[in-house]
């Protein structure tokens, strides 16, 4: 029984192959239309002016590519200058570093009262500013 | 099998004006020469619109192929290396080839249900003539029109499509399937025997 089932399953194999040889021959084209579609007029036309259009596209983008390459040509000298500049200015600026050791040993209080910018001691301001007080008051 | 459409050679012809190889006919192409590339056109437009009309029924979809191949082949002439081993047919086909199956693949993406529906009298029509064929083996009761084969076709992969296409219709080997694809032999064996079970099962359905 099992080789009947296993036979009857391989004739049904067969004839669905058979079958499927046919669907696929079904396929098969007369000359006449193959050649209906190859002389078909303006084919090669249109494919020349497809493939002129698509030379044009490539000339653009290659075009583009050049222009921006030539703005960066010219951009890199000012890039050159500007990183002088920049790298000038780090080298004669005090580094942060000097700035805060600056601060951190600065007095508290007001730094020209103290006499940091004059270079006087805050007795000597002092004495200065009675001594104003006194001329103008004689005065 | 697909063969490009060889000119019979015209004895008093030949003498004068011999005719220039595809070989030399892509190195002027190459150089600029249009009206080279207008003769390879001629000489195997033919060869592609077969082939197109292997995968599609329409004659707009089989043109837009030759349009396409010859497009790609146009700015992959650099590529050609010629010779004996790669002729340009064969280099032509394989980029036919290659164009047919993205196009399947588009298409199956674009409509995917619509593509292998069949109208209620299409099913009718496959169900008595297989069931006959099925019955008494006889060949002419599974007429099928190629519009019918075409849609149930569409409802194999692609790759499955073309692959049973290139074996059975163009009767090529495996080997020269895996060189037009440029897939591994083993991978065109296991995908043949996947189509043609994947056939069977459509068939199937309609006996």
């Amino acid at each position: 029984m099992w080789r009947t089932k296993q036979n009857s399953h391989v004739v049904d194999q067969q004839k669905l192959d058979r079958l499927g040889e046919k669907l696929l021959q079904a396929l098969e084209v007369n000359d006449n239309e193959v050649k209906s579609a190859a002389n078909s007029p303006f084919l090669y036309r249109r494919i020349r002016v497809r493939i002129e259009k698509e030379e044009r596209r490539i000339t653009e983008e290659l075009n583009q590519w050049m222009t921006l390459l030539n703005q960066a040509r010219h951009a890199v000298p000012l890039m050159v200058m500007i990183a002088a500049i920049a790298s000038g200015l780090v080298w004669y600026t005090p580094s942060p570093n000097n700035q805060s050791s600056i601060q951190n040993n600065a007095p508290q209080g007001n730094g020209f009262l103290n006499g940091e910018m004059t270079g006087l001691s805050s007795d000597e301001i002092m004495a200065s500013l009675i001594d104003w007080n006194e001329r103008k008051e004689q005065q | 099998m697909i063969m490009a459409d060889k000119k019979k050679p015209d004895a008093s012809r030949s003498e004068q004006v011999p005719e220039p190889s595809d070989d030399e006919l892509v190195s002027l192409a190459r150089s600029g020469n249009e009206s080279a590339f207008s003769k390879l056109y001629e000489r195997h437009c033919k060869y592609v619109a077969r082939l197109g009309y292997r995968f599609f029924m329409r004659r707009e979809q089989v043109e837009e192929i030759i349009q396409e191949s010859f497009i790609k082949a146009y700015f992959a002439l650099s590529d050609y290396q010629g010779g004996n081993e790669r002729s340009f047919v064969a280099w032509l086909g394989r980029i036919s080839l290659h164009t047919c199956y993205d196009e399947l693949r588009r298409q199956q993406r674009r409509s995917e249900r619509s593509l292998g529906e069949l109208t209620e009298e299409e099913a009718a029509y496959l169900q008595l003539n297989l069931r006959d064929y099925s019955v008494d083996g006889n060949v002419e009761g599974a007429a099928i029109s190629r519009d019918l084969a075409n849609k149930l076709l569409a409802r194999l992969k692609p790759e499955d499509r073309m692959i049973l296409t290139l074996l059975k219709l163009e009767d090529l080997s495996i080997a020269e399937i895996a060189g037009l694809t440029g897939w591994t032999e083993a991978k065109i064996k296991m995908r043949s025997h996947r189509a043609q079970h994947g056939l069977r099962k459509i068939l199937k359905k309609f006996m």
